[in-house]
């Protein structure tokens, strides 16, 4: 799976169903599931069609919380890791400095517990909860470092294993391996620590 | 992410995805619930109609109902009987037995048919009771023993009216009309007036209305139509039962309390007594049980339909007139990205759906691999 910083980002959604994702997908899975069977409970007092309408609409809105960038999760994940942070510092504090990094193999891991509230006539009647986790692998990262940001990666890959629940009930799960130079955005750099971060650095001297 | 809207007709329509859900316009319209209704409504009626030709056991004496004689002349019905029945023995009655020896054979009509299969395999195996009559004479301008005489000899009862009509009075008319296929034995009411129509008189005899009250019609002979609309026009209430009766007195009014003649106050009951043919020989039971039960049954069962398809061919023209009626439609809702449901109802029971997701950034954790 590679992908040119020009392409739209890879989002969990589009991970998990394809490129041309849409709620139907979704919507499928969480009929098959017995999650649509919730709604349609809570909503009983609906015609049949009412529910299933209301049915498809749940994934379809349920289909946009999976609209996550995967390449923000992983920048999330590595401002936390002790190695970038330290060089982002270094950097950050010798303006115009930079700094090749050599990271060891590790993994990110970010999880989401987004949900759905059903209100009839503005009544909350139930809240159906999803579970998403995404964990990347990373493996062979070179990343180069510059006034506290982020400026490129040379090489490297990782394999990202995503996983989709709905009540409790397992969804889908689907495993990859991307191309980090071509998956991960940076443009003119992503910060990797904050202001305050830098000026403590400099301060410290 | 904005909140999504959803607003859903509470009644329960069938509805057809017109587009696709998710994203951008999508729309659910409602076909037609009244068509789905009726198409039930028509099942229903069928099913009805169905179990009352085929349920009740003892309605196996209609049960021959593939041939049907009515109307015919009695050799040709007795005729298409034995050839339907190809051969096997068949037993036919004729009610009266003895009809009226001047009537030519072609004017005996079979005014009502029952067959009833054999309950043992001894002697005929289908018995058929064929009931007689004939076409009501034309009595117009006749006088009265000539327009009496008349329908004497076609094998009907007579009754004049008025009672009293004197012997030159002329006929204009009767009830049952003239040409009307009814049994022998029915009552044939000759409608008589002077010949030369003089001062009006009140009638002799007759007992002095008191005031305030009426006076209580004779009903005996009349049909269950013609009392209730002789007793509304006097001001009186009908309550109508149902007892066994021959085949001549089908139908017709056997009985009836207060007493003819009585004076009752305005709007009183009249319970008047409505003769139901039964079979002859069969028990009460079975009259109860078959032809009791499967007349309301078909009666039903063509109720049902006739409501059918006033549902389906009359809320359908109405949706001509109105197109848009009840529909479902999902579309983007006005403030936010994400799309909207709403329904355009011409009821007002219509409730909102709302949905409101609440996504989550979520938490990174970053780990080392130790190899």
């Amino acid at each position: 799976m590679n992908r040119s910083a020009a392409q739209s980002p890879l989002t969990v959604r589009s991970f998990l169903y394809g490129e041309s994702a849409d709620a139907d997908a979704l919507a499928h899975s969480l009929d098959e599931r017995g999650v649509t069977a919730v709604s349609a409970e809570a909503l009983r007092g609906l015609s049949r069609a009412g529910r299933q309408t209301a049915g498809a609409e749940v994934a379809s809105v349920a289909g946009a919380l999976l609209d996550l960038d995967l390449d923000n999760l992983l920048l999330g994940g590595w401002r936390k890791h002790g190695e970038l942070t330290a060089a982002a510092r270094r950097t950050a504090a010798l303006p115009g400095s930079r700094e090749v990094v050599q990271l060891a193999t590790h993994c990110v891991t970010s999880t989401h517990q987004p949900y759905v509230d059903l209100l009839l006539d503005d009544v909350r009647v139930t809240r159906i909860h999803f579970d998403l986790s995404v964990q990347f692998l990373i493996k062979g990262v070179l990343g180069t470092v510059g006034d506290g940001c982020l400026l490129d990666l040379v090489a490297g890959h990782c394999e990202v294993t995503a996983t989709l629940a709905a009540e409790g009930r397992h969804l889908l799960t689907r495993r990859g391996e991307v191309e980090l130079p071509g998956m991960v955005r940076l443009g003119a750099g992503v910060r990797l620590v904050d202001p305050p971060a830098v000026a403590s650095v400099r301060a410290g001297g | 992410m904005g909140p999504t809207r959803c607003r859903f007709d509470l009644r329960r329509h069938a509805l057809r995805p017109d587009a696709p859900k998710g994203g951008g316009v999508s729309r659910v319209t409602a076909h037609s619930g009244w068509r789905r209704t009726g198409l039930l409504v028509a099942a229903a009626g069928v099913t009805a109609a169905l179990l009352a030709v085929q349920a009740p056991p003892s309605a196996a004496e209609h049960d021959d109902t593939s041939l049907d004689v009515v109307g015919l002349a009695l050799r040709q019905a007795e005729d298409l009987i034995n050839a339907h029945h190809d051969g096997a023995e068949v037993e036919i009655t004729q009610i009266p037995e003895s009809p009226p020896a001047a009537l030519p054979e072609e004017r005996l009509l079979v005014v009502a048919q029952q067959y009833t299969p054999a309950s043992d395999d001894v002697g005929p195996q289908h018995f058929w009771s064929l009931s007689l009559g004939t076409t009501v004479p034309d009595v117009a301008s006749l006088d009265r023993s000539g327009a009496t005489q008349t329908v004497q000899d076609a094998g009907f009862k007579v009754a004049t009216i008025p009672a009293d009509a004197a012997a030159d009075w002329l006929a204009t008319g009767s009830d049952p009309p003239a040409g009307q296929v009814v049994a022998f034995g029915t009552p044939v009411s000759i409608l008589l007036t002077p010949p030369d129509p003089g001062p009006v008189t009140e009638p002799e005899g007759e007992p002095e209305t008191e005031p305030g009250l009426v006076v209580v019609p004779d009903l005996d002979g009349a049909t269950t139509r013609k009392s209730r609309r002789v007793l509304k026009a006097t001001g009186l209430v009908i309550d109508v039962s149902v007892v066994p009766g021959e085949a001549v007195d089908a139908g017709r009014v056997v009985d009836q309390d207060p007493a003819p003649g009585s004076q009752v106050q305005p709007g009183s009951t009249v319970a008047v007594r409505v003769a139901q043919l039964i079979q002859a020989g069969s028990s009460e039971e079975q009259g109860a049980s078959g032809t009791g039960l499967l007349l309301p049954a078909v009666g039903l069962g063509v109720l049902l339909l006739f409501a059918a398809a006033a549902l389906t061919f009359g809320r359908g023209r109405t949706r001509r007139r109105s197109p848009v009626r009840t529909r479902v439609a999902a579309r983007p809702y006005v403030g936010s990205a994400r799309t909207a449901v709403e329904s355009v109802a011409d009821g007002s029971s219509t409730v909102t759906v709302r949905l409101a997701p609440h996504s989550d950034r979520g938490s990174q954790q970053c780990t080392e691999v130790v190899r």
